[in-house]
């Protein structure tokens, strides 16, 4: 248990760091869909970009977390790493949605379609699936060791057939636009859409450990409360 | 234009829906766990989640 | 050494229990031929159809039939707490978890082999088919959803919805499997080539999740 004391300044440090990643969604914003100049040959459509990617990357990130987290789980079997395997995949859905959503939404009007089957769209879409068949499989699964036990056997399973998937998927499909980042010469972002898009990346990173910080303290407090309440079944007995 | 508008207006939402859930999560956990201890406790779980969802 | 014995005794153990029961037999047998017939009827099934899309249709079957089997893999252990007890004897989880994976992929490649020539015979399976291929195909692709599949099937024993979460859990983790035999199928159903790249990929796939999951046997079959 913390001292009063220690919590109280955790708390606080906790509240400015939230508050920073609000100011920084909010730059982030204004850059987004008035900072960054008009793309020339899409129009105003492209500023979808700016949240579709970098929530992408926040997504690879936190489920990155889960593996690793899992992968400690499995090895040292602490409740810690497993709390923030939990937080992993919970917030990684929500980023790998935000990033299903809005890439239709960006694909109709300039593919003319809402959905394809591209390599990237479909390993999006599987990795989906699999994190969210990760969340159920925690659901069913009865509470005690045997949870986080199987949960993490599934996530080092769900990890290694990520890149799998990959190179499957990419020999079948082909269609999402070239990286712009790191293509060949003719790609790249224009200096003032750059920042744009790395505060992007920033804000929505600086999110993602946020929510994922909260996440894991609150599986720890649930530990916690269902520690005390088998204690207190025990006493009563 | 609508579709940027419509595109980020769900991102946000996802994102508060996401927050809302745990923040209500947060709220029972702190209930079970004051009930639990007999006494609230002393800043415990008050610092991040539901403070935030609101 | 020890352990390849003790694997071969879980997998005759569980072929021998099969042999006398054929409860999986006949539920994956009668689960996939449903599963073809209907899909003769849904699709209107002719010859330039099966040509088109018939490694889709067969996998699909063959995919329901594995549930079915990996699905009783465990489950023939819950009477009486037989998993318990074979989890308690001094015998490696890894080679307790390899007998089963052996007598559901053999479960499962029998049924197959029936099931083969019926799928040929009822959609009119074009002429020019290489059989040679899709069997190597059928046998690289059954040890892949036969490997993580039970794996899983040890996972989802436990659980309050264990007919809802084998499929939840396999099929995700199946997906570059079920594209690679779809593919090889068909590649060698129309004759248009040799699928090579499609097998490396099963099995690269194969060795993977069959030593991952050996390796992880303890985590899945560790009692409580």
């Amino acid at each position: 248990m913390p001292t009063a004391e220690s919590a109280a300044d955790s708390g606080l440090r906790a509240w400015l760091y939230a508050a920073g990643t609000l100011a920084l969604l909010l730059v982030a914003l204004w850059w987004a869909l008035i900072g960054a100049p008009t793309e020339a040959t899409m129009g105003t459509i492209q500023r979808i970009f700016y949240y579709h990617a970098p929530a992408a990357f926040a997504s690879w990130t936190a489920l990155l977390l889960n593996a690793g987290a899992s992968v400690a789980y499995l090895a040292r079997r602490s409740p810690h790493a497993d709390a923030l395997a939990v937080a992993g995949a919970e917030v990684g859905l929500a980023f790998l949605s935000i990033t299903l959503v809005t890439g239709p939404i960006w694909a109709h009007p300039v593919w003319g379609v809402w959905w394809v089957w591209d390599p990237r769209l479909t390993l999006t879409l599987a990795m989906w699936v699999m994190y969210a068949a990760y969340l159920i499989l925690r659901q069913v699964t009865p509470e005690g060791s045997l949870q986080p036990r199987l949960a993490a056997a599934l996530a080092v399973i769900f990890a290694a057939d990520i890149p799998i998937d990959y190179m499957a998927i990419r020999w079948w499909r082909g269609q999402h636009p070239a990286p712009v980042l790191f293509g060949g010469p003719n790609s790249g972002l224009a200096p003032r859409m750059a920042i744009a898009f790395w505060l992007s990346v920033a804000a929505f990173l600086a999110l993602m450990a946020l929510l994922v910080q909260l996440r894991y303290r609150q599986e720890l407090q649930r530990n916690q409360v269902r520690e005390l309440r088998r204690r207190r079944v025990l006493q009563e007995a | 234009m609508g579709s940027v508008v419509a595109a980020y207006t769900v991102a946000w939402t996802i994102l508060m829906i996401f927050v809302a859930t745990l923040a209500a999560r947060q709220r029972r956990l702190r209930r079970a766990l004051e009930r639990l201890q007999g006494e609230p406790p002393a800043g415990a779980g008050a610092g991040g989640a539901e403070t935030h969802g609101r | 050494m020890g352990s390849v014995r003790i694997a071969w005794a879980v997998m005759l153990r569980d072929l021998r229990i099969e042999l006398r029961t054929r409860e999986a037999l006949l539920a994956m047998g009668f689960y996939a031929l449903l599963v073809i017939i209907v899909f003769s009827f849904a699709f209107n099934a002719d010859a330039a159809l099966t040509l088109r899309i018939g490694g889709a249709l067969l996998w699909v079957a063959f995919l329901f039939a594995a549930m079915v089997a990996l699905d009783r893999a465990f489950l023939r252990e819950s009477a009486e707490a037989a998993l318990t007890g074979l989890q308690t004897t001094p015998a490696s989880r890894a080679a307790i978890l390899a007998g089963k994976l052996g007598s559901s992929f053999l479960l499962m490649l029998g049924l197959e082999a029936i099931l083969l020539p019926l799928f040929a015979v009822l959609f009119n399976a074009p002429p020019q088919a290489r059989w040679g291929g899709i069997a190597v195909t059928a046998v690289l692709g059954t040890w892949a959803l036969a490997s993580v599949g039970t794996y899983f099937s040890a996972m989802s024993v436990h659980s309050r919805q264990r007919g809802v979460l084998l499929p939840l859990l396999l099929l995700p983790a199946a997906i570059p499997a079920i594209l690679a035999v779809v593919q090889a199928t068909q590649t060698y159903l129309e004759a248009t080539g040799v699928a090579n790249y499609w097998l490396q990929l099963l099995a690269g796939y194969d060795i993977i999740f069959t030593s991952l999951g050996m390796l992880l046997a303890d985590a899945v079959l560790e009692v409580e």
